[in-house]
């Protein structure tokens, strides 16, 4: 039987003692040391790609009628579309132990938790390709009359869906709307207005200028956008507010790795103008315990006994009327030479043009233009919810106003369960800024005890506790996390010219070629490989 | 000037700090918003401090005898501070007026403290040594208190102890100023008395800080307790006031023995009774087996499924024999199975179908409980009833919580369920609504089992009409994403 009639305080903890002061503001940290450490072969085995002639030559070899290089999404899709449309004989290879790239996870035995990107947001019409993928994952139950999907709800981001620090309080939602003044409010809804119009903006032949997946989209003159940088376009606007612009800079952080001033303005836009809200869901994203680790598990299924995992790719070039794909197995130290029909280099492009032997030999002009951020993922396993500072309610995205990182989303907040257990938050931060590479070496040489300190201080401004709940934490560090959609590239003509650059037998796959690194057109690129593959396969 | 009186002052000084810390630390936690409150005790406290150096021009003779009974009262009132905050907090309504009564006190005996001490200490010292000396050992007392108060003293005793040690300071200050001072003083074996009767009272209250601490919690229910578990869930308190039981969990009413069978009844029967062979039953929520009481009553019932949380609330409703004589020991019947489960989570993995299922669940009050009430929760439940079976939900108060009650039945509607709301009058609880559904149809009850004290076939169709006052009001679904619920059912409780 169930009711309120509360009695009021129980909090029998605060007077109890080894209770936190939170209204000081002060405690002692000085708890047991945390352990954990790196995770992710990544980069150690991926640098063994700077002196492919260190490595043995192939030993073996084996006839496939095709070879996906990289398992993240695009490589995933791609994968996914090629044993739909009925080929067997395929093989997939990712020099990672897991499948999913950037949208890998993990588990422990409280819950899935994810290693990179963890939300996806509900797709738009345009976005046939994953509304599909997701009816068939059960994820939409249905499309109505109308065609409007309906969605199994366990997948929508329950409520309370973010939340922020500032000012010693959480309130709800991500815009610092705390000591914001008339102005602030004043130009946040003229920059809502202007990303309105923006969103609305059709061609004569009814398409929008920005869209998900880009190629969706017709940008017209929208184009001219890419000429300026996100800071220059806000203050060309008059949009000075400092709330507005840590907003902004934000968005661009979280999405792609950059600042207001790395960031094209054509991408700044994008990331609001890009999708409509869901006339019955509203702007809530889909997401999971695991993040989107969830969908790219799901994605490899089909494909389980065709991954070659925890090996590199050194080499692809052409073998008389096939292509052979060299991959260095480091555990046995020994190298197997994949006889392929068809490549899908479902990696990244300055991946590709190191493994690709004529692009090795001769780099193409594009290839500079392809600028990477660094990222930092650091998972913190918590035997329960520390305390933390009032305000709005624990929700799934947790952000931090000026904190270093991005925040932190709580692995277990789709779970159905009452009792909140053990738990697993997720903290990312992304190293935005005008030199990547200066912050890629920071990133690769730092210890993982210095690491795993930043972390926990960024985290200790709203749960000064927090030391003492942790019981282990593990950082991923991405050297190259995404493309950099800096301005003049994202619609710029190396981006062009890479897009188109191989026809076949070699395809290349993955969302460095929309300069945006999203799973939609990582899905897009992927699901175009397969078709292309398809196609001179002759199914 | 001696060690002894160096060491006076620094006490006085450390525990002068501390009290206002403790005083604005208290309103903090109990009141929220550190901000405001830290400002007005601060300033408070000050204020009444200045008021006692000014009150000290008043003391004419007898300095060292009115400096003991200061340093006394300080210690009494300061060390008995915070305990008195907290339990004040759960008994009264005028908090406020206790805090600032309390800042005005304790700051106006600590501004004493100096003005009397300096009075005291002029003879021993050039009046340029003496003023250096005190300012600077009080100044220092202070950087000591606010170092050791947040690192040190609320991190590792609490405040109840860290209050009633510092008062215990100050008490003993006056102790040893009966001998410091004996010369000065016309009777100092009786103020030795009464400092040394104020030391064990403090540091007794020291020694108990845990119990006091559980005391003022339970200053907070009106009646005796005669049980008060943690379990790794919740708070379980049960008390008794003559022949009336009370069940709380984490401080919310379950129910009174006086009226509960109203209560349940009213939850069970309608959809049981209605039900031409009720044979496998499922309770959600209600471990303390008084649904399951009632769904006993019925013949046909050859299995019931108890799914509760929590195993010590089933363990206590099964074997403590207060509590099987309220439930008529149900759930040790050999019909009865109880699994300790997340009711969501388990009602997703089974595989098992129910002709009834009662969900008993605690009002949404957080996001937690909200997902049980759920758009999705209902389809899951859906899809567990067997062809013609029935479900009731209790849906809390359609007095007190209007939009969520109706909210409530508009989402058991949107999970494709036919939802008739009904409410019962239950004294201890108010108004209190219910919602039965089905997939298709429903017959009112054409009997229900003996033994029954409130509901009858004749007043069943009245259960079913709401008056003006609890009428429909137009409400959102509550879905996972939106949560709406929680935010109805805060704002309307939070007015009462």
């Amino acid at each position: 039987m169930a009711k309120n009639l509360s009695t009021g305080l129980t909090r029998r903890d605060l007077l109890a003692g080894g209770a936190l002061l939170a209204a000081g503001g002060c405690r002692v940290s000085g708890a047991a040391p945390i352990e954990g450490g790196f995770v992710g072969a990544g980069h150690h085995l991926g640098h063994l790609l700077r002196e492919p002639g260190r490595l043995p030559p192939p030993v073996s070899r084996e006839r496939v009628d095709v070879a996906i290089v990289g398992g993240g999404v695009a490589g995933l899709a791609a994968a996914w579309h090629l044993a739909r449309g009925g080929v067997r004989d395929l093989v997939l290879v990712d020099l990672e132990d897991a499948p999913g790239g950037n949208a890998r996870s993990g588990a422990s035995a409280a819950t899935g938790y994810p290693w990179g990107a963890h939300y996806l947001p509900l797709p738009g019409p345009v976005a046939r390709g994953v509304r599909a993928l997701l009816r068939e994952l059960g994820v939409i139950e249905a499309f109505d009359g109308a065609g409007r999907p309906r969605y199994d709800e366990r997948h929508l981001c329950h409520a309370p869906q973010e939340r922020l620090f500032i000012h010693g309080r959480w309130h709800e939602g991500v815009f610092p709307w705390s000591g914001a003044t008339a102005e602030d409010r004043a130009q946040h809804a003229a920059f809502q207005q202007e990303m309105e119009r923006s969103r609305r903006w059709r061609d004569a032949a009814g398409r929008r200028a920005f869209a998900t997946p880009r190629v969706a989209g017709a940008p017209g003159a929208f184009r001219e956008l890419d000429r300026l940088s996100m800071a220059e376009l806000l203050a060309a606007r008059g949009f000075t507010s400092p709330r507005l612009r840590w907003w902004v800079e934000y968005a661009c952080r979280d999405d792609y790795g950059t600042d207001l001033a790395s960031t094209s303005a054509w991408a700044g836009v994008h990331y609001y103008a890009a999708r409509d809200p869901d006339p019955e869901y509203g702007d809530v994203v889909l997401t999971w315990p695991e993040g989107n680790g969830w969908l790219t598990r799901r994605l490899a299924e089909p494909v389980a006994e065709r991954l070659r995992l925890g090996r590199l790719v050194v080499n692809v070039e052409p073998a008389g009327d096939r292509l052979a794909v060299d991959a260095y197995d480091p555990r046995p130290g020994r190298t197997e030479r994949l006889l392929a029909r068809e490549v899908v280099l479902a990696c990244p492009v300055f991946v590709a043009a190191r493994l690709y032997r004529p692009w090795r030999e001769r780099p193409p002009a594009f290839l500079r233009a392809f600028r990477y951020a660094p990222w930092l993922v650091a998972n913190l396993h918590l035997d329960r919810r520390p305390d933390g500072a009032a305000g709005a309610a624990p929700a799934w995205d947790n952000v931090l106003y000026g904190g270093e990182g991005l925040g932190y989303v709580v692995a277990t907040h789709q779970s159905l369960r009452t009792h909140e257990g053990p738990t697993v938050w997720t903290y990312y931060r992304s190293f935005p800024g005008l030199d990547p590479t200066a912050a890629r070496r920071a990133l690769l040489e730092a210890s993982w005890r210095a690491l795993r300190d930043d972390v926990v201080r960024d985290l200790a401004r709203p749960h000064p506790g927090l030391a003492r709940e942790v019981r282990r934490l593990d950082v991923m560090r991405y050297g190259h996390a995404m493309v950099r959609p800096e301005p003049g590239f994202v619609c710029g003509a190396a981006l062009a010219a890479a897009g188109v650059a191989l026809n076949g037998p070699v395809h290349l796959a993955h969302s460095d070629l929309s300069g945006l690194s999203l799973f939609e057109e990582a899905f897009e690129w992927g699901s175009r490989a397969a078709g292309r593959v398809l196609a001179r396969l002759g199914r | 000037m001696s060690y002894a009186v160096y060491a006076t002052v620094v006490v006085v000084a450390t525990a002068g700090l501390v009290y206002e810390l403790v005083a604005a630390a208290a309103a903090s936690y109990l009141l929220g918003d550190s901000l405001t409150q830290f400002s007005t005790v601060i300033g408070g406290y000050l204020f009444a401090m200045g008021v006692g150096s000014f009150l000290s021009r008043y003391v004419q003779r007898g300095v060292a005898a009115r400096f003991v009974q200061t340093e006394i009262l300080v210690g009494l009132a300061g060390g008995w501070a915070a305990a008195l905050l907290f339990v004040a907090f759960g008994h009264t309504a005028h908090f406020r007026v206790i805090l600032y009564g309390l800042v005005g006190v304790v700051g106006l005996l600590v501004g004493l403290e100096i003005p009397l001490l300096l009075r005291l200490l002029r003879d021993r010292l050039v009046f340029r040594e003496l003023v250096a000396q005190v300012l600077s050992l009080d100044y220092i007392g202070a950087l000591a208190a606010s170092l050791l108060f947040p690192l040190l003293l609320v991190p590792h005793l609490g405040l109840i102890r860290t209050s009633l040690l510092v008062g215990l300071a100050n008490a003993a200050v006056g102790l040893w100023s009966t001998w410091i001072f004996r010369r000065e003083l016309a009777a100092p074996g009786l103020l030795r008395a009464f400092a040394a009767a104020a030391v064990l009272c403090l540091g007794g209250g020291a020694l108990a800080a845990e119990r006091i601490t559980e005391w003022s919690e339970d200053r907070l229910y009106a009646d005796e307790i005669i049980l008060a578990r943690t379990s790794a869930y919740q708070r379980i308190v049960l008390t008794r006031w003559n022949d009336d039981l009370r069940l709380f969990l984490n401080g919310h009413l379950q129910f009174s023995s006086r009226d509960e069978y109203r209560y349940h009844e009213a939850l069970v029967h309608p959809a049981l009774a209605s039900h031409p062979a009720p044979r496998r039953v499922l309770v959600l929520g209600g471990g303390d087996g008084l649904a399951v009481r009632e769904v006993l009553k019925h013949g046909a019932v050859e299995r019931v499924t108890l799914v509760d949380l929590d195993p010590e609330m089933t363990r206590l409703f099964s074997e403590n024999p207060l509590l099987t004589s309220v439930n008529a020991g149900a759930l040790g019947d050999a019909r009865v199975r109880v699994v300790n489960a997340d009711a969501f989570v388990w009602l997703a993995a089974t595989r098992e179908r129910f002709d009834v299922v009662i969900a008993d669940f605690p009002d949404p009050h957080n996001f937690s409980l909200g997902k049980l009430y759920s758009r999705t929760f209902y389809r899951v439940l859906r899809a567990r009833l067997a062809p013609g079976g029935v479900t009731a939900v209790q849906a809390t108060s359609p007095m007190f919580a209007r939009r969520a009650f109706w909210c409530i039945v508009e989402t058991v509607r949107s999970a494709g369920l036919e939802a008739r709301p009904y409410h019962v009058y239950v004294p201890s609880f108010g108004e209190w609504g219910f919602v039965l559904a089905t997939e298709d149809g429903w017959q009112a009850p054409s009997a229900y089992p003996p033994g029954l004290r409130f509901l009858t076939v004749e007043a069943t169709a009245g259960l079913f009409v709401f008056p003006p006052d609890m009428a429909p009001v137009p409400v959102e679904v509550n879905r996972l994403d939106n949560q709406v619920l929680v935010h109805y059912y805060g704002a309307e409780w939070q007015k009462i």
